[in-house]
């Protein structure tokens, strides 16, 4: 764009987003996709903490082999509610209500969402969700664990079941949605130009997850309405006196909760792959075969959901088809571990945070991957069921995957969120002290669980608390991880330097625009011309391209050999 | 008129209409698998238990469901005709048969909100004083609260969509004929019937024999 | 848009065969039901309802003039309980005892 060009814009179509009005009810009323994006980010980051809180006292009881900080009815609460709010309130929408909504309009050359209003209506269910859940944690929250599982929640458990159940079923319906939002607006907004197979890895990440969240959500939210029938009106639906079967619960449960494992995890994939092209100045490896894998995870992400029941009664034949379908699902995961990897292979690589923590994702990612197929095996499975080793497991994927995903995308993008730039020493030390503090927190519970510690009990025999007291010691490390950024990304927006509009010299639509963007996104519709990832040309090493940080390579490119 | 119905981020109506008939059809696919779970545990069920199911079904009152779904297979024409009215420019028509598709819903509610009232008369809510004793039967009537429990509250929201567009349409308010929520109320209504259709046999064919 | 604007009648008329199917097809499953036809019972209310369904999709929804999209849309949900009806009946059909 010239300047003369720009001389013609009205000032009003070149003030950025943030400038559009300052007060709360010009926040409450906007149905800018990148304020709704800032109102989502505040919600989450509250509940991050609320949930962490609650975790935080559980691994402070785990000190000690005794129960000596909180009841044994209080502590099933409190995981209850760190399972909750992180999973539903926290990692299903943390990435695409975020990012996804800050960027999948700029990314695809859009002025907006397809469906503005919908997606600030999306928020309020979301807070209205949240309001629900904060009145069942103060008036004492479900005891369940996060499953839910019949005859426990409808019969036995004495906390609000009701309330946090209907909380997560209102907040499905803030997923879909969004899910909806996003699948409207990828097909019916992308710019000229912006073939399918132009678009950044990130946006088939959102096309991918919305698809899921579209197709699973509703499946939950019956589950849970039927719970709640049962619970609140008595109505028999998995009522096993009766002649109902609670494995059926537990089906309709995990055809949810299976691929919401993907709805967390394949936005941390989109972003990894937009974060380690441009620091690695490289061409991000295998383009299409990247997009494929993510459609096949998020269609056999369906099939896999009975590797969670293998000792729950299921049948001998189910247990050997989920097996065997859960090995299936890991091949397009593998395919993309090694694509970042061979992202990597002779590229520039610089280690700015954003990379640090993309990096600590594609490490943390392989090992829950990895455990993941241990865990798919039906004879391991029955020995580790139901302990540490499953928890670590799905932390390794939830936490050292999706959130430090979440990171590397709260870093990379902030200069175009808000226009300033964080301190940088700070952002490594941050990235490298949360890569630390997750493996010192989880990787004894790998050991733990192996050695038959069940998850969920307070007490627990004395030779276990070496290790728990190691995790405990982890997740204290991890938590001064988390408030870090806080406070120096706060900081950075009344002090830190001004960010330009492409700090990181990256390719995409949305570093074209200027940091923070115009109301609008772009002055005028972008035309695309070429692919994503150029970062240089196509058959040619990044140096041949005068790549924007030039250092010696490592080795030529194709020479040598 | 079409221009008010053109809203942000859109440049043409055309575009928008093609977008929001496609999101309403997205949200259709979420309401098949809503649905879909309630029809699984049906099945697994019956498939447990067929012969309380069948006996269990033979309570329930087959003229009220057919009568219900004959309701609402008219009501599928007038919306229909709606639909297509609106599209060809014949606003009245089309206004008319709207507000004849809510006039049906109506009379759907009131056929079984009757009905409810006699099934709770015969003592068909399960629980301790369940009519048909303890047995596999009242999961049958578990499922049949909440299956036509759901399908009842579905109608409630399609007949308040048709009712507003009818009646904004007749104030002049909107447009009928470009606007993209009339095909998209259309497709709702249309969806809500397919649920009775697949709720009929189910609950009111079961154990006829 | 279209190239040809239908008339009134011709709009009435398609909507009154639509109606006169569906009727014939719920007096058909109405009818079949009460009748001991042993294992045919259910398929023939099953088909009947399926024919229902098929037939307010294609042309109340107007499936037949819609885009591969919408179609691709309509399609998927029900591919999707395919999926799950089949994956939880090989649990609910293979149990022993």
């Amino acid at each position: 764009m010239t300047d003369a060009a720009l001389g013609r814009v009205p000032r009003e179509f070149r003030r950025s987003y943030l400038g559009e009005g300052s007060t709360l009810l010009s926040w409450l009323t906007t149905t800018d996709h990148k304020r709704i994006a800032i109102l989502y980010a505040i919600t989450i980051t509250v509940f991050f903490f609320i949930g962490g809180a609650a975790i935080g006292i559980v691994r402070l009881e785990l000190m000690t082999p005794q129960a000596d900080v909180v009841s044994a009815d209080t502590y099933n609460r409190l995981f209850t509610m760190h399972g909750v709010i992180m999973v539903w309130f926290f990692l299903v929408p943390s990435i695409p209500t975020t990012f996804g909504n800050f960027l999948l309009p700029l990314m695809i050359g859009a002025p907006d969402m397809a469906f503005p209003r919908l997606n600030l209506l999306s928020w309020y269910v979301a807070l209205l969700a949240g309001v629900i859940a904060i009145v069942a944690i103060v008036t004492g929250v479900g005891d369940t664990g996060w499953t839910f599982y019949t005859p426990l929640s409808t019969e036995y458990a004495t906390g609000h079941v009701a309330w946090t159940a209907l909380a997560i079923f209102v907040m499905g319906f803030s997923s879909i949605a969004t899910g909806i939002n996003f699948i409207a607006t990828t097909h019916m907004l992308r710019a000229p130009g912006m073939t399918w197979f132009r678009l950044p890895l990130f946006v088939w990440a959102m096309y991918a997850v919305s698809i899921v969240m579209v197709l699973a959500t509703p499946v939950l939210a019956i589950t849970l309405l039927l719970v709640m029938v049962e619970r609140v009106l008595g109505l028999p639906i998995f009522e096993s006196t009766l002649g109902g079967d609670p494995l059926l619960f537990q089906h309709l449960f995990w055809f949810y909760s299976h691929p919401a494992v993907y709805i967390m995890i394949l936005p941390a994939m989109g972003v990894a792959s937009e974060v380690i092209p441009c620091f690695a100045r490289r061409r991000v490896f295998g383009y299409a075969f990247m997009v494929y894998a993510m459609i096949a995870i998020a269609g056999i992400g369906f099939m896999v959901w009975g590797h969670h029941m293998f000792v729950s009664g299921q049948s001998n034949f189910a247990n050997l088809v989920f097996s065997f379908l859960s090995f299936v699902v890991a091949v397009p995961s593998a395919i993309k571990v090694f694509n970042w990897t061979a992202t990597l292979y002779r590229g520039q690589i610089t280690f700015e945070a954003a990379m640090l923590y993309a990096l600590g994702f594609v490490g943390l990612f392989a090992l829950g991957g990895v455990t993941g197929l241990m865990l798919a095996c039906v004879p391991i499975d029955i020995h580790v069921t139901d302990t540490y080793f499953v928890v670590a497991h799905f932390h390794y994927i939830m936490v050292g995957g999706t959130v430090s995903a979440f990171f590397a995308g709260l870093h990379y993008w902030w200069p175009k969120i808000t226009g300033r730039l964080y301190p940088e020493s700070w952002a490594r030390f941050a990235a490298i002290l949360m890569f630390f503090g997750f493996n010192f927190t989880f990787f004894p519970q790998f050991i733990l669980g192996y050695l038959g510690m069940p998850r969920r009990y307070q007490v627990y025999p004395p030779e276990f608390q070496a290790y728990h007291v190691m995790s405990s010691m982890g997740a204290s490390v991890l938590a001064a991880a988390y408030l870090l950024p806080l406070g120096y990304l706060m900081w950075s927006l009344f002090w830190g330097r001004k960010a330009g509009d492409n700090p990181w010299g990256a390719t995409g639509l949305e570093w074209q625009t200027s940091s923070p963007p115009p109301k609008r996104n772009f002055l005028a519709t972008p035309r695309v011309m070429a692919g994503p990832y150029e970062y240089h040309p196509a058959e040619e090493s990044p140096e041949a391209a005068g790549a924007p940080m030039s250092r010696e390579p490592h080795r030529s490119q194709g020479g040598g050999a | 008129m079409s221009d008010a119905a053109l809203r942000e981020p859109w440049e043409d109506l055309h575009r928008q209409r093609e977008a929001a008939r496609l999101g309403m059809w997205v949200f259709l696919a979420t309401e098949v698998l809503f649905f879909g779970g309630l029809f699984l545990g049906y099945s697994a069920m019956r498939v447990a238990h067929p012969a309380a199911f069948a006996e269990a079904a033979r309570e329930t009152r087959f003229w009220f469901g057919s009568a219900n779904l004959a309701l609402l297979m008219t009501s599928s024409a007038t919306m229909t005709v709606a639909v297509r009215g609106a599209r060809a420019g014949f606003a009245g028509m089309a206004r008319w048969c709207l507000l004849m598709t809510a006039l049906i819903g109506i009379g759907f509610i009131a056929v079984k909100g009757v009905e409810y009232h006699l099934d709770l008369d015969d003592g068909l809510w399960p629980g301790p004083g369940f009519a048909l004793g303890m047995a596999p039967g009242q999961i049958f009537w578990g499922f049949y609260w909440v299956m036509t429990g759901i399908h009842a509250v579905h109608l409630t929201i399609g007949i308040v969509l048709v009712l507003r567009l009818a009646l904004l349409s007749w104030r002049g308010l909107i447009g009928l004929r470009d606007n993209p929520q009339m095909p998209v109320v259309g497709l709702y209504w249309h969806f809500v019937d397919i649920v009775w259709m697949c709720l009929y046999p189910l609950l009111y064919l079961v154990g006829r024999t | 848009m279209s190239a040809e604007q239908p008339s009134r009648r011709a709009i009435i008329g398609q909507a009154l065969v639509l109606w006169a199917v569906l009727i014939v097809l719920l007096a058909i499953a109405a009818v079949t039901a009460h009748i001991d036809l042993a294992p045919f019972n259910v398929p023939i209310m099953l088909v009947a309802a399926a024919i229902e369904v098929a037939l307010v999709a294609v042309v109340g929804m107007e499936l037949d003039r819609s885009p591969a999209l919408l179609r691709l849309a309509a399609v998927t949900g029900v591919i999707w309980l395919v999926i799950m009806f089949t994956l939880s009946f090989s649990d609910f059909l293979t149990r022993a005892g």
